[in-house]
């Protein structure tokens, strides 16, 4: 830290208030994730007795096993990372670069471009329409409509633009002065000193394709090779639920007294695990670009 | 909007603008292109909601209803609960939340020791991941009269004699959705504010310190103003969120006692649209929605313009 | 940085493109879409590698995976449909959209098990035009079984029974009477509080709250109204205000106003439900048992004392009780051929093979003298070793496979051909047997081989049941059930909460509200069942 610290009573007041308050939101924002660990690594049935809190009563893989062990996962992994990291890097730039470019005041169509994309956030022409799109297009049964749709978010737009915005006008004005071309200043000049917003909105982006099902569920259902984790694992959840849910099966049961028995809660409970995990491990290298050294992030690289 | 291009005496001048700025305009009109196509055309699906739509025949061989549906809308009393319910929700949420996520990025920012700042915004931002469905059962659990431990915490501080039931007290389900949205999403909601505040420019801090400046007042008179345009874009476009206060936390939260509070839109679209294939209806509640949403969008930005903050356009 | 990320990206497009080549077959392929999630098909199991060596064909499945309306409605706007579907309570309006092919010609000339196995169901399938464009999936062919449980009960914790001595319990009074005195005795279990009586409440599952008074007065589920014979003509009537339904508000205000009835029971979703009974200190809760299924196997296998027993239980003596279900089968869903199927003979075809009883044989009991053996007598029975191997649900799903062919697929339920049933779980001998020793227990005091005999065999009713009439869907009728179900969601909390005294006011309130909101239901349901009283 380059910040020059005024040690005073205020200061102290401040240290304490800050500490206590961080630690007592730790405890508060950790429990449910160890809570859920703990469901995921308990034997199904007896999670249905509840009263599990931080560590299993009843240990077992078996809920994992019946999530990862089928032939589709593996290959269904690979479609998830590959649409999160082609729609991070596509998405990132375009809005860093639409964002840009409706940053200059002088821009001729500044408001007109902002207005458009401004109207998206709050209007849907629905599922229906939307998929007679899509399909028209071809992206049915198709990895682009993972990455195409999406490309520039409204949100993470003017998320960006209020950053650029915010920046010093002199850095560009220099280039400018230079003879700089415009791709060149934003290219040079203005990604940079976006770092710490583009680590953001890449997070955003990022967070919400590993998450999606409902695309693969809409369009590419119907072609397995297209097929990502969170809908192989949103097929078992279902199935579960049915397992457990159906008159049928009731009528038809022969499982009772053996250990191999899934439930929705312990399937659920292992689904967030198994999609958290992952993103915790990626997180520390965007972290990096907003909490490391603070004041210094953008700026002075 | 008041873009020049429809002034003829100065076209040219435009003309010349637009030949100057031609690297800019190839660098976003391709991408106001594709928001076109993907989200505008779609817009005839609004079509439906002046018709008696019924799958399985053309948009243009359904029956034309006018404004029928809208006014089945406008005449249904649940209508009005759910305007109350949803709107109630979705303010203490965005109050609540706003003012707990930018907190958090000050208090993290105040953090010397790294590894501890690191962790706290690591571990703050987890529930964000846990999905309503696993988040709703712990709220229930620590709400419970059956030994939950909200009760029991109170009951040992003597605060309480016996547990109260805190679900299914109508009045208190608006804050219950308040406060497990702050614990849920304050973790998630303070990261673009430790962008914002990332990126403010060290030197304000260096000539702050110079003036004698303590952490107090680097905080009121640097940290807030310098992140204060994005507090207000982020309030600006949340006010047109306002109609939509989310679905799942109050289905799954909700319960036989409280349902005259808890029923949002999302709820009663589902309810009384999609579950009987009213999609007309339904899409009708989608315009209104609409609608309304800009208005307030469009308001909110024109006061924040008037306080001489930054607006969306 | 950044070249190194584009190469690891196009290092994975490529895996994931080359693993994408499927190795070609000789087989004519059928897509079916099932509106029930199923499994993941493993590719090859037991069943499912004969079944294909038979018919030469191969089955592309899609299980649903978002919520039905969407898949069905996205599926009818486009047009885009499999050869074969299962939609559950969306199968008419595929019918109306003219999704799928009338099945009677194809069955008249190619597939004649199907044709003889749907004989007894034909009239109940034939829509107005006199078409069949479903199967439902579930024939009757022979004759019904019997099963280890009820669908439906009052049920009572196991302890209460063996520490009044097994008594015989007949009415709600005597129900609640019984849980009284046991929460007196033994005011905690376990150390927690005892629970005398649990109902559920959460969001749709309410019905098990709501449903009661109808069973109280003695019938079977039958859904929000019963018929009753008039002058040899089922009448429907309403039950929500009837005194049967005043009497059991009222006894449940008074036992929630007594601490018998939990605190939390109207708060509580259904995965604490599910948690409070596992914790084997509830002592009564109403519900299908479908609904406490889970609960019930984490009993049987941890804590067989607590088990939940099925009681018949009705408002008072004058009461008959009917509540088990009259054999039926659910003759408004199935699986139907769509208009989009190019070879609509391959799949009659195919289905008519699944149906007939050695294929069916297969996917239940497996094969003969691997998966079960045969009696002198004839009868089918499994050594405890392959009792075990199917008592394995990881096994029977992944490498038996019978899922994959039984749940969304036309099936044989009952008595099969030769006296065996076609389910394996309700072979009559095999029942008592194949109980749990904590089950037993309660049956031999009892002096009965199982749970359902403490009931009343079912007596037949033509239309059985009501609930398959389903309101025409956005008409005036279902938006009257939705609004009636939301007052009966709001009051019934209220009924059973409130002060004792503040009961009858409540009461009067609600029937006010109420009454006005079931005329058009009534109407749909009434034309429903002459209809069927007439054409069945």
């Amino acid at each position: 830290m380059n910040r020059i610290h005024y040690k005073g009573l205020g200061d102290t007041i401040i240290d304490i208030v800050v500490y206590v308050s961080l630690i007592f939101l730790i405890i508060v924002t950790l429990y449910p994730f160890l809570n859920t660990l703990a469901v995921s690594f308990n034997d199904a049935l007896d999670s249905s007795r509840g009263g599990i809190y931080l560590w299993p009563r009843k240990f077992s893989l078996y809920n994992y096993k019946s999530l990862l062990d089928r032939k589709q996962i593996f290959h269904a992994s690979l479609v998830s990372v590959g649409r999160t990291v082609l729609s991070t890097l596509f998405c990132t730039f375009s809005t860093a670069m639409v964002a840009y470019t409706i940053s200059r005041k002088d821009f001729v169509l500044r408001k007109l471009v902002s207005f458009i994309y401004v109207l998206t956030m709050y209007i849907d022409g629905g599922l229906v329409p939307t998929y007679f799109l899509i399909r028209s297009l071809g992206l049915t049964n198709n990895f682009w409509v993972y990455v195409l749709p999406g490309l520039v978010s409204a949100f993470n737009l003017i998320v960006v633009r209020t950053y650029i915005n915010g920046l010093p006008d002199s850095l560009t004005e220099s280039a400018r002065v230079d003879g700089a071309g415009e791709f060149l200043i934003f290219w040079k000049i203005v990604l940079p000193l976006c770092k710490p917003v583009l680590a953001t909105i890449a997070l955003f982006v990022a967070v919400d394709n590993w998450n999606a099902w409902f695309d693969t569920f809409l369009y590419n259902s119907a072609n397995a090779q297209l097929s990502t984790l969170q809908y192989e694992l949103m097929k078992v959840l279902q199935s579960a639920n049915t397992m457990t849910g159906s008159l049928l099966q009731a009528l038809s049961r022969a499982a009772a007294g053996t250990s191999n028995t899934i439930t929705p809660r312990a399937i659920r409970a292992t689904m967030t695990v198994i999609v958290t995990v992952p993103i915790v491990i990626v997180y520390p290298f965007l972290q990096k670009y907003f909490v490391h050294g603070l004041t210094l992030g953008g700026v002075k690289e | 909007m008041n873009t020049s291009i429809t002034l003829p005496r100065r076209h040219n001048k435009l003309w010349d603008k637009i030949k100057r700025q031609k690297a800019l305009i190839l660098m976003s009109v391709p991408f106001v292109v594709h928001i076109i196509i993907f989200k505008y055309v779609p817009i005839w699906g609004w079509l439906m909601a002046f018709q008696n739509y019924w799958p399985g025949k053309g948009l243009f061989q359904q029956t034309w209803v006018g404004f029928e549906n809208f006014r089945l809308l406008f005449k249904d009393v649940v209508f009005y609960q759910v305007l109350r319910n949803t709107l109630a929700m979705s303010i203490i949420k965005l109050v609540m939340g706003t003012v707990a996520s930018i907190a958090l990025a000050l208090a993290i920012n105040e953090v010397r020791a790294v590894k501890f700042k690191k962790t706290a915004q690591t571990i703050s931002y987890l529930p964000h991941f846990i999905s309503w469905v696993v988040a709703a059962n712990l709220v229930r659990d620590a709400l419970s009269t059956d030994g939950g431990i909200i009760n029991q915490v109170l009951m040992s501080l003597r605060i309480i004699k016996e547990p109260i039931m805190f679900l299914g007290i109508p009045k208190m389900f608006w804050w219950i959705i308040g406060i497990s949205h702050v614990w849920k999403e304050v973790g998630w909601g303070a990261i673009i504010y430790l962008a914002a505040i990332a990126g403010i420019d060290p030197a304000l801090y260096e000539a702050a310190v110079i003036d004698g400046a303590g952490r107090l007042k680097q905080m009121w008179y640097i940290t807030l103003p310098s992140i204060r345009p994005t507090i207000s874009i982020l309030l600006i476009m949340n006010m047109g969120y306002l109609m939509s206060s989310g679905f799942e936390q109050q289905y799954l939260l909700q319960n036989g006692r409280v349902i005259d509070y808890a029923r949002v839109f999302a709820i009663y679209e589902l309810d009384y649209g999609i579950k009987m294939m009213r999609y007309s209806f339904a899409t009708a509640v989608g315009i209104f929605k609409s609608v309304v949403s800009l208005i307030l969008v469009f308001a909110a930005n024109q006061i924040a313009k008037r306080w001489g903050q930054e607006g969306l356009m | 940085m950044k070249n190194r990320v584009l190469f690891v990206v196009t290092l994975l497009l490529i895996i994931v493109t080359a693993s994408g080549t499927m190795f070609a077959q000789n087989l004519k392929e059928l897509t079916v879409f099932t509106g029930e999630p199923l499994p993941e098909y493993p590719g090859s199991t037991i069943v499912g590698d004969i079944i294909r060596a038979e018919t030469g064909i191969k089955l592309n499945r899609e299980a649903l995976v978002g919520d039905l309306e969407t898949r069905v409605g996205l599926m009818i706007a486009s047009g885009d449909y499999p050869d074969m579907v299962v939609a559950a309570h969306f199968t008419s309006l595929l019918k109306d959209a003219g999704a799928l092919r009338p099945l009677n010609e194809l069955i008249e000339e190619h597939a004649p098990n199907l044709k003889r196995l749907y004989a007894n169901h034909w009239e109940m399938l034939q829509q107005e035009d006199g078409n069949v464009y479903w199967l439902p999936i579930q024939a009757i062919p022979y004759g019904p079984d019997k099963s280890r449980y009820p669908s439906l009960a009052f049920f009572i914790n196991k302890k209460v029974l063996k520490d009044a001595g097994w008594p015989i319990v007949k009415t709600f009074d005597e129900y609640f009477q019984l849980i009284e005195n046991y929460v007196a005795k033994y005011p905690t279990i376990n150390g927690q509080s005892t629970i005398g009586y649990l109902t559920l409440f959460d969001d749709w599952r309410s019905f098990a709250t709501t449903n009661v008074p109808q069973h109280l007065m003695g019938y079977p589920n039958e859904g929000e109204y019963v018929p009753v014979l008039e002058q040899g003509r089922y009448v429907v009537k309403q039950y929500h205000t009837s005194n049967t339904a005043k009497q059991y508000y009222q006894k449940l205000n008074e036992m929630y106003n007594k601490g018998i009835v939990d605190k939390e029971t109207f708060v509580m979703n259904y995965d604490q439900y599910i948690e409070k009974l596992s914790s084997g200190r509830v002592l009564g809760t109403f519900n299908q048992f479908w609904q406490v299924e889970e609960a019930q196997n984490y009993l049987l296998r941890d804590d067989p004392d607590s088990i939940l027993v099925p009681l018949p239980i009705v408002i008072d003596t004058l009461v008959e009780e009917y509540q088990l279900d009259i054999p039926y089968v659910q003759p408004t869903q199935g699986m139907g051929i769509t208009t989009s199927c190019k070879d609509p003979v391959a799949a009659i075809k195919y289905l008519d093979y699944l149906i007939k009883e050695d294929t069916q044989r297969l996917i239940q009991w497996g094969i003969e003298g691997e998966h079960y053996l045969v009696d002198e007598d004839g009868l089918y029975y499994r050594t405890p070793e392959q009792t075990a191997l199917f008592r394995d649900p990881d096994w029977v799903q992944n490498v038996f496979g019978r899922q994959y062919f039984h749940n969304a697929f036309p099936s044989l339920r009952g008595v099969d051909e030769n006296g065996n049933m076609f389910f394996p779980d309700t072979q009559p001998h095999l029942i008592y047997s194949g109980s749990h020793d904590a089950e037993k227990e309660v049956v031999d005091a009892y002096g009965v081989q199982t749970f359902t005999e403490l009931f009343n065999e079912p007596i037949f009713k033509k239309y059985f049941p009501l609930w398959t009439i389903t309101m025409p869907a956005g008409s005036a009728a279902h938006i009257e059930e939705t609004r009636m179900k939301d007052v009966l969601n709001g009051y019934v909390p209220r009924l059973v909460m409130s002060k004792p005294a503040e009961f009858e006011g409540i009461w009067a309130n609600y029937v006010r509200d109420i009454s006005p909101l079931m005329k058009e239901q009534m109407k749909v349901y009434q034309e429903g069942i002459d209809w069927r009283m007439e054409n069945w």
